[in-house]
């Protein structure tokens, strides 16, 4: 009879333990957090006061539309000209190229451009640099970061050339240096 | 085969089974059959006897009763677990309460993780994604609980943040009275990494205390 009372004893004492160590109003939890912070940068287009107003400004994929050119004729709002006597015309727009960084210890950029398709009739410059799809053209090695630099682009168009559309594209890369 | 009955039934009496019917053996002492064999000075009678009241005592143990009186005190009891969103990262570790939320490899420029949003600033960007929170309670009628939270460890130069509630490492309140009780509450995690800060890893562990009201 005592064993049975030391066994009901052990077994409610064994019971009530659990119920006793679940009595609680406060829990907690944790959530941990991670992340892997990468280094990158951005490059995008804003027009120029001076220049044509671009589509997609603030972006990295910008469009330029000098409007109706010619020799002679007049130019849309922002788009300047030069002509050649007897060989070419060239017309022109400034744009603004901003560069920013981030997680990175680069203190400058270098900015290059191509152009994406040939042209074999019309000769296109960036700010005096000429541009082709043959290979990149560096327009600075020390770009400042954080700042819109402008920059101009040049087309010019032979006076023997028939009328009608010119479109290309220019790729443009800034690499971190 | 007659001769052989008959001689089987002419055997001397002596030799046959019984203990009555025979004269010679009639004047001996009788013998019981409970007297024929002993056991140390046992009857076979008895011992059967034994075996029966031990048998029987085996018997009454496999029917035993006995009364049990087990006293529970019934308290209250809350409990926090964190569940993935459908619209946020993956939790490691969801359904429990010790969960972990990677929202993967972030840039400033770059492109976010699936259930990962990045949202820029000046000189700065944040990366957020929903997790949902999920609070049991039982043996209270508590109306609502209490969410608490704070970091682990001090977050340098990254700011940590929970809806609109910045976390230090101080116990900070995230929600004074929520009533929803067993059911996914919701939240979203806030990591804002400055421009200037090195890439790499970014691990901070954000404590939760939950407190019924």
């Amino acid at each position: 009879m005592t064993k049975m009372k030391l066994i009901t004893i052990t077994l409610a004492v064994a019971l009530a333990m659990p119920i006793v160590a679940a009595a609680q109003t406060t829990a907690s939890g944790t959530l941990t957090v991670n992340a892997t912070v990468q280094s990158s940068i951005s490059l995008v287009f804003n027009s120029d006061a001076a220049g044509v107003v671009l589509g997609g400004a603030g972006t990295n994929a910008a469009t330029m539309n000098l409007g109706t050119i010619s020799a002679y004729g007049p130019l849309s709002a922002g788009v300047g000209r030069s002509v050649t006597a007897g060989t070419s015309f060239t017309v022109t727009s400034p744009f603004d190229v901003q560069v920013d960084k981030s997680n990175i210890t680069s203190s400058n950029y270098t900015l290059t451009a191509q152009l994406n398709a040939a042209d074999a009739t019309n000769t296109w410059a960036i700010s005096g640099s000429g541009v082709t799809n043959a290979s990149a053209t560096t327009l600075t090695a020390t770009g400042a970061y954080g700042s819109s630099t402008q920059y101009t682009l040049g087309l010019t168009v032979p006076l023997t050339s028939g009328a009608g559309a010119i479109s290309n594209i220019v790729n443009f890369a800034a690499t971190a240096n | 085969m007659q001769a052989t009955k008959h001689n089987s039934l002419t055997k001397p009496r002596q030799e046959r089974h019984g203990w009555h019917g025979c004269p010679q053996i009639e004047n001996e002492k009788k013998i019981r059959p409970w007297e024929s064999v002993g056991i140390g000075g046992v009857s076979w009678l008895m011992a059967v006897a034994a075996m029966l009241l031990l048998a029987g005592s085996a018997h009454a143990q496999l029917n035993a009763s006995g009364t049990l009186n087990a006293t529970l005190i019934n308290k209250s009891g809350i409990s926090i677990v964190f569940n993935s969103d459908a619209s946020g990262v993956a939790l490691s570790g969801s359904g429990t309460a010790a969960a972990g939320l990677n929202f993967g490899t972030v840039s400033m420029y770059g492109t976010a993780p699936a259930g990962v949003t990045v949202t820029r600033a000046a000189g700065s960007f944040t990366v957020s994604s929903p997790f949902d929170v999920f609070v049991d309670i039982g043996g209270t009628a508590s109306p609502s609980y209490r969410l608490q939270a704070n970091l682990a460890a001090v977050p340098g130069v990254y700011s940590y943040q929970i809806d609109a509630v910045p976390l230090s490492t101080a116990l900070t309140t995230v929600v004074a009275a929520d009533p929803n009780y067993r059911t996914n509450v919701l939240h979203t995690m806030y990591l804002t990494i400055p421009a200037s800060a090195p890439a790499g890893a970014v691990s901070n562990t954000v404590q939760f205390t939950v407190t019924a009201n």
